[in-house]
């Protein structure tokens, strides 16, 4: 583990040698860290990535003496700006909080309190550290929100974090942690829940700190995010230090499994065709799309919403697309973009205010229900979030056997369906008598996908399905969703604003951007020749990995 | 997973004037511009008139309602209606011919509900036949100790709540424990009761407040501690789940991290959050205690609305009775509507909460 900081002469900002932390829980113990080695030294970006439960956010958050007050934290070195935080007081680790070390969180939405203003929330800082005087807090609050780029500093102080959007908000919680101009800015997943080209323009904020000669320590399940932005990156798996190092040199030449499986599980133009969830990539099964037969076919579909003073949204305007059997076509668009209400249209489950939707060559929406009933099963809907489409009281074998029940068949049929359908997700080791609340959110998107397909449709609509979920996860889904596809023959129309995801699965295209089409086409064609300008903007804005070079030295 | 925390807030505070969230999923509000800000904030105004109207005629139907209730009430009683009113003094002549006269009861029913609501617009309501005076003034004079006891034993609950739960929330459980135990003895004694041991206690026996009456604050005192401090403990477990909720969100934790005390964070942050579901249940109860607290005023020998409205059934005295229903839907209607606007007050998201329809095709 060689140690290039920029400042190797003088002493870390932060200094950690064997951290652990554990819970007390009601009847066992939770090792959340399980001996983690850290150091930062100033104008340094150190980043740490994991995925869900790896114990990253933990970790930094025992650095604010905020573990937990179950938490039991100990460590052979645990040095804040030289000083052992062992010892620290209460009222230490509250000169520490805010005046040396700022802390910016996920989506300010709730990490913002919701019920005050920006400026009281950023004049918090302020106030708590008495940096300058009560009657020059306005003044600082307006300086801090223009050094953040944020537009019409003085209008949005006085607006609540509900009425900006999600990029103003984090800029705004990031001039909340800037405001004592801390020594070390700690970000918890700053940009995970933000649109493609506003993380861009969030890293950048974060980057230009650390070129200020803060010291940055970015926490993110996001790989191409930390080797964009950091030096050096730490990944944790379960609580323990799995590989540290220089980025380009862990991401190039990971030496550990696990970072190799990471690495691969990624989705993007490189494993076009290939599976994700195991470090050497295997050949995807192959697919069979039919040209001449278009099962779902879109024409001039808009759609109107109108808010209580008489303004009305386009969300969706003049959208036509043709899905042919077999074919993957991938919409991508960032939010408010009206993807997720053009899925409604496409599924049934929302009227177009204009033109129309054709299901296998037949009139599909707008239509009654009625007549759409014995069609219904033909398309199926896979939601971002399983659980919340799920009766909470029903168990697998109920959640499987809904779409079923109108089809007049035995109950021996309806089990050997339910059977086979399990077997095809991937899903034969849970009990058919468990409740999907006790399962993971990778088994609760393989029993979503399950009942999507137990009615044997001919087009899948998936509305962001992965987005919840880590990468590894990801990577099983997709592969399952490959697989499902060419043993199917059913269509795939999958919804996301992950581009790396849309380039990896789609045949076919279609950015949308306010309710526009705005480019559609082969995807290797307008993910490498983009011609619109939004197109090129979003590419742009995506975060990119290197290349591991084991990857190809491990391909015969 | 933020429509999931917003509907169990609202399963939790038992809304009056529910907001009910937008429906459409926030990806579909297109992103406010710069120039259209202006327009924005114009068009919310609008909209919360529109809102605060439709508040009014609201309350203005439940008033008519319970009116009209209260009218088919009599109509539909057993016997005639003079007998009703009449109640006691069924064999007094003149005053037969009195009533008759005032409620115009040799009109039909429709002319007589014309009456009767004219009669209560000028605020007029009616006499006592038993007592002899006006409603009006029978009310004036039960009122004040009323709203006496009603703002000081509101007062201490709020306190008390405020306090236990601050001062226990987010603690170890041990701490909770206490204070659970604490509350729920304080919740589950009967008022009477605990009325009754206020009484022993500080005034038979230390001889510090006064036995009955309302001569003075120091009369008020222990009447309002037996209505107080078991709606002070019931209002304490309310806030104290707001606060705990409130403490395990992002912007908690962010607080923390800016160098704020865990008690700072309660104070300026997780109080307002959970406030919010105990201004219901405080404001309902608020509503109760002005209706009149009938035991308490009992046992402490007070006058009250509570006492009247108890007097006036034991006397059959009808147009007392009425009045007495017809002030609770009328505080109970100014009640929900200040609720509702304390709500838009707290919670700035309620204020500019699209609802967003389906637009013409």
């Amino acid at each position: 583990m060689s140690n290039n900081s920029p400042s190797a002469g003088e002493a870390p900002v932060v200094e950690v040698q064997d951290l652990r932390v554990t819970f007390e829980r009601k009847h066992d113990r939770l090792e959340a860290v399980r001996g983690l080695n850290l150091h930062v030294y100033s104008g340094e970006a150190v980043g740490i990535v994991g995925e869900s439960g790896s114990g990253k956010s933990v970790s930094v958050r025992t650095l604010l003496g905020l573990a937990g007050a179950n938490a039991t934290v100990t460590a052979k070195k645990l040095d804040i700006f030289g000083t052992d935080a062992r010892r620290l007081s209460e009222r230490g680790w509250r000169a520490i909080r805010g005046g040396k070390i700022g802390l910016v969180l996920q989506d300010a939405l709730v990490s913002l309190d919701p019920l005050r203003t920006i400026e009281q929330e950023i004049g918090e800082t302020l106030k708590l550290h008495d940096i300058v005087p009560r009657n020059q807090i306005h003044d600082r609050v307006i300086e801090l929100l223009t050094e953040v780029g944020m537009p019409d500093p003085e209008l949005r102080a006085k607006q609540h974090p509900h009425e900006l959007s999600g990029g103003l908000r984090q800029r705004a919680l990031i001039a909340s942690a800037i405001a004592s101009e801390p020594a070390l800015l700690i970000a918890d997943e700053p940009t995970t829940a933000l649109d493609t080209t506003v993380q861009a323009q969030v890293l950048e904020l974060l980057d230009a700190r650390r070129r200020a000669g803060t010291a940055l320590l970015l926490v993110s399940h996001d790989l191409a995010v930390v080797a964009n932005v950091c030096d050096r990156v730490v990944v944790m798996k379960d609580g323990y230090l799995v590989e540290e190092g220089p980025s380009q040199q862990v991401l190039r030449h990971p030496t550990q499994e696990y970072t190799r499986n990471l690495l691969a599980a990624i989705p993007s133009a490189e494993s076009r065709g290939l599976t994700l969830s195991s470090a050497d990539r295997h050949p995807l099964p192959p697919r069979r799309v039919e040209r001449d037969s278009i099962v779902l076919r879109a024409d001039g579909v808009s759609r109107n919403f109108k808010a209580p003073d008489g303004r009305v949204c386009h969300a969706v305007r003049d959208v036509s697309l043709e899905v042919a059997r077999g074919e993957s076509l991938g919409i991508v668009g960032e939010s408010g973009s009206g993807k997720s209400t053009f899925a409604k249209i496409l599924v049934g489950l929302l009227e177009p205010s204009g033109g129309q939707v054709q299901l296998e060559g037949q009139p599909w929406s707008p239509l009654s229900d009625k007549e759409r009933r014995d069609r219904r099963r033909k398309i199926q809907l896979i939601a971002q979030d399983p659980l919340s489409s799920f009766d909470p009281r029903y168990s697998v074998e109920q959640v499987l056997a809904e779409p079923l029940q109108s089809q007049g068949l035995t109950r021996d049929d309806i089990a050997a369906r339910i059977r086979q359908t399990l077997e095809l997700v991937n899903l034969t080791h849970v009990p058919v008598a468990a409740s999907p609340r006790t399962f993971s959110g990778g088994e609760r998107q393989r029993l979503a996908i399950a009942r999507a397909l137990i009615a044997e449709p001919d087009v899948l609509v998936a509305d962001e399905p992965v987005s919840a979920l880590d990468v590894s996860v990801q990577a099983q889904i997709l592969d399952l969703l490959a697989d499902v596809q060419a043993r199917t023959g059913a269509a795939l129309v999958f919804i996301s604003h992950d581009l790396g995801v849309v380039h990896h699965l789609a045949d076919r295209v279609l950015v949308m951007k306010d309710g526009f089409d705005v480019e559609h086409g082969a995807a290797t064609t307008v993910f490498t020749n983009p011609t619109d300008d939004y197109t090129k903007e979003l590419l742009a804005a995506l975060p990119k990995l290197p290349i591991p070079d084991n990857q190809d030295q491990s391909k015969p | 997973m933020v429509t999931s925390r917003k509907s169990r807030d609202a399963g939790i505070a038992p809304r009056i004037w529910a907001v009910t969230m937008s429906a459409v999923p926030l990806d579909l509000l297109p992103s406010v511009h710069e120039e259209a800000e202006a327009g924005a904030r114009h068009a919310r105004v609008w909209y919360l008139l529109r809102r605060a109207l439709a508040r009014l005629a609201q309350g203005a139907f439940v008033v008519w309602a319970a009116g009209t209730l209260i009218f088919i009430a009599v109509q539909i009683a057993p016997g005639e209606v003079i007998d009703t009113l009449l109640g006691a003094n069924s064999n007094d002549i003149s005053l037969r011919q009195q009533i008759t006269q005032e409620w115009g009861l040799d009109h039909p029913p429709t002319v007589q509900y014309l009456l009767y609501f004219a009669r209560l617009l000028r605020g007029d309501l009616g006499t006592s036949y038993v007592e002899h005076r006006t409603v009006n003034s029978l009310l004036a004079d039960q009122l004040s100790p009323t709203v006496e006891l009603t703002l000081w034993g509101f007062g201490i609950a709020v306190v008390l709540a405020v306090i236990l739960a601050t001062f226990t929330s987010g603690r170890s459980r041990i701490g909770k424990g206490i204070s659970q135990a604490f509350e729920l003895t304080l919740v589950s004694v009967p008022p009477f009761w605990l009325g009754m041991l206020l009484l022993s206690i500080f005034s038979f026996r230390l001889g510090w407040f006064p036995v009955a009456g309302t001569a003075g604050v120091r009369a008020v005192i222990l009447p309002a501690l037996a209505i107080g401090l078991p709606i002070g403990c019931f209002l304490a477990q309310v806030l104290r789940e707001g606060l705990d909720r409130a403490l395990e969100q992002p912007f908690a934790l962010t607080a923390r991290a800016r160098g704020a005390s865990l008690i700072g964070v309660k104070w300026v942050h997780a109080l307002r959050h959970a406030s919010l579901p105990a201004l219901t249940i405080g404001g309902l109860t608020f509503g109760n205690l002005l209706g009149g607290a009938v035991i308490c005023e009992q046992v402490f020998g007070r006058p009250g609305l509570g006492q009247l409205a108890v007097h006036a059934i034991n006397t059959t005295d009808i147009p007392v009775i009425l009045a007495v229903g017809m002030l609770s839907a009328v505080v109970f209607v100014v009640i929900t509507t200040v609720i509702d606007l304390v709500y838009l007050a707290v919670d700035p998201r309620l204020r500019s909460e699209a609802q967003w329809s389906e637009a013409g095709k």
